[in-house]
């Protein structure tokens, strides 16, 4: 091997390690170690603890509820959507796609302080019932619990859903509807049968973005959740910012780590199956 | 698969319609107000250049455009306004749209599956269309693994299994290559003589349109030129776009000699026109020569046969064509005629080269006049 291949390979592979093996690296090592004055002892008692605790795993639970919601309604919401963008003409797509798209490029906590002004005692929502009269004082009903935290998410998220969902679209030529027509198929039936199983590795991986990103998400939570909008993102950052129990945090960290590598081995197995059965 | 024997010569059905159908995209208008009627059976060939409307007129029949103006109808029955799902016609893509995700006999069936015939029945009659284009036992193969000409054959087999009553082509042979293209050319008006359905064939290759169809609808700018069959579009065409467009023409300026019958003077000198061909000509017009109706000897060699109309002229281009030789001859001050000759002719005294002087002429009978 060159001294020109050896040095693209460093290229490539030294980031890859700077920024993503070793904080994995250190992250494992965290969870079956910790240091009392500079002495360092190894268990296991803390991923123990982590997989154990039936506080810990009840938010699990919670989370992944919700999680699973959030990319559902997500992808419900995105899909016509991007059907919408890639049904216009040519020329109009960039800047439909971009109007889409937009919220992502704001700012995460001005988007959820907007969520706050809508679903808050004094907010939106409340306004709009006390004027017309359904209740006379405001419900907390919209907020500090685990449907804001949802409805946030989803706020948040349907750009994620709606990017990939209309980038495998426009892989699908424009003249499939048409020919789906042509063959007696309704619009409807069209998209159904021929475009959607076409668009479904995007459909997948729509779901896959909102529920990772949801998933991981600790800020959401606690700025519209509340105490009783609890969620394992929360949990973890609380080990680590709160409670200074680095071990347990990064032990609780890797859970989520392998919740989220189950559902990115699941979404390809998924987005295959799917593809298949579609086409019958 | 099988159906009604191909209609017989002179049988004429009226089957689609159009009246006075006109096209507006925003100020444009890409179709001007047009008449045309198909018949049954017939495989009719829409031809032209890019921008004619050609295809605009096959999205009016599919249903995947609607007219700015004017009526379509099936039949008796004005279907101006019918989505393409319900018209009893299928269309074969100039890029197939074959669904990717279907394999070939799925693809084939989806038609069937739509209107929900059951499985086995899909499963039969797909053999069947696909039998009938000659890809038995290819049902089960993934569309990608087919080549283009295959892929094609999917395409028409697709457009068949429902037993439309009519079926839309659009420049489905534009992607192959040119023996393939040949191939293709008489397969297909094989296969529609067989089936006796009609078919709309649209094309910008006058050799394709010339080779195949009962009749042309030769179409430039937004209009219908000229209608006939193909030795009508061919010998009398319509005017100077057409005599150009289908094969190759000289067209020479030519003004009528009024105290002579069928008499024009050109820049080539006096020429004897087809007999008739002045009648109703008293301005200018132009006079139209196929390069294969002219004969062409060294000077000083006897012709053939006495012919009336005689030129002078010198060889300023040779091209050999494997079947003949096409050559560009000055003649007069400012004109150059194309002309033919077949390989055979020139055994005698050989190709003619750059630079000879020769003599040309050509029969009063295969003379055109174009009024412009």
């Amino acid at each position: 091997m060159s001294a020109r291949h050896i040095l693209t390979y460093l290229v490539a592979i030294l980031p890859l390690g700077l920024f993503i093996g070793y904080p994995l690296g250190a992250l494992l090592w965290s969870s079956v170690s910790t240091s009392n004055e500079g002495a360092v002892t190894y268990t296991l008692a803390f991923l123990a603890e982590a997989l154990s605790s039936p506080a810990y795993l009840a938010v699990l639970g919670v989370t992944l509820v919700i999680c699973i919601a959030t990319a559902i309604i997500s992808v419900a919401i995105a899909l016509p959507m991007a059907l919408f963008v890639w049904s216009r003409p040519a020329r109009y797509q960039p800047i439909a796609l971009l109007v889409l798209i937009l919220p992502m490029f704001m700012s995460y906590i001005v988007k959820i302080y907007t969520m706050r002004s809508l679903l808050g005692l004094n907010g939106f929502f409340n306004q709009l019932l006390l004027t017309t009269g359904i209740v006379d004082k405001p419900t907390t009903l919209f907020l500090f619990n685990r449907g804001s935290i949802l409805a946030t998410f989803v706020v948040l998220y349907i750009p994620f859903a709606a990017l990939p969902i209309y980038l495998s679209l426009e892989r699908v030529p424009a003249n499939f509807v048409l020919a789906g027509r042509d063959l007696g198929a309704s619009y409807a039936r069209a998209l159904k049968d021929i475009v959607l199983p076409l668009a479904s590795p995007g459909i997948v991986a729509a779901a896959l973005f909102a529920f990772i990103l949801a998933l991981g998400d600790f800020v959401t939570p606690q700025m519209v959740g509340g105490p009783s909008g609890m969620t394992f993102g929360r949990i973890v950052w609380s080990q680590f910012g709160l409670a200074f129990n680095y071990s347990l945090g990064a032990a609780l960290g890797i859970v989520l780590l392998v919740v989220t590598v189950a559902a990115l081995a699941g979404s390809g197995l998924a987005s295959r199956a799917l593809t298949a059965r579609m086409g019958r | 698969m099988l159906r009604a024997a191909p209609k017989t010569a002179g049988e004429y059905v009226p089957l689609v319609g159009l009246r006075d159908v006109a096209v507006d995209y925003g100020a444009l208008r890409v179709l001007q107000p047009t008449d045309l009627t198909i018949a049954e059976g017939e495989f009719l060939t829409i031809l032209g250049p890019s921008g004619s409307g050609k295809t605009t007129i096959l999205k009016l029949i599919g249903g995947f455009l609607s007219p700015s103006a004017g009526q379509v109808s099936f039949k008796a029955a004005d279907i101006t306004g019918l989505p393409p799902e319900r018209r009893p016609f299928n269309t074969v893509f100039q890029d197939y749209a074959l669904f990717p995700h279907m394999s070939v006999a799925e693809n084939v069936a989806y038609s069937l599956r739509v209107k929900g015939a059951s499985r086995s029945e899909r499963l039969d009659e797909a053999r069947k269309a696909l039998e009938l284009v000659g890809l038995a036992g290819f049902g089960d193969r993934k569309v990608a693994q087919l080549s283009g000409g295959q892929q094609q054959r999917v395409a028409l087999a697709r457009a068949i299994v429902a037993k439309p009553s009519l079926i839309l082509l659009d420049e489905p042979l534009s992607a192959l290559d040119a023996a393939l293209r040949h191939q293709m050319q008489s397969f297909l008006k094989s296969i529609q003589r067989q089936l006796g359905t009609t078919f709309v064939f649209v094309t910008h290759d006058q050799q394709e349109a010339l080779a195949m169809s009962d009749r042309i609808v030769v179409m430039n700018v937004g209009r219908i030129v000229q209608i006939g069959s193909p030795a009508e579009i061919y010998n009398d065409p319509f005017n100077a776009f057409v005599a150009t467009f289908i094969g190759r023409n000289n067209l020479l300026p030519a003004t009528p000699l009024p105290e002579h019958r069928d008499r024009f003077t050109t820049e080539i000198g006096v020429v004897q026109a087809r007999s008739g061909e002045a009648a109703g000509v008293d301005a200018d017009c132009q006079l139209a020569i196929r390069p294969e109706c002219i004969s062409v000897r060294r000077r000083g060699l006897e012709l053939a046969s006495e012919q009336k109309n005689r030129i002078e002229g010198v060889v300023r281009e040779v091209a050999f064509a494997g079947t003949h030789y096409g050559y560009r001859v000055a003649a007069g001050a400012r004109c150059t005629v194309t002309l033919e000759c077949s390989g055979r002719h020139n055994e005698t005294d050989g190709p003619l080269s750059v630079g000879e002087d020769v003599e040309m002429s050509f029969d009063p009978q295969d003379t055109r006049i174009i009024r412009t």
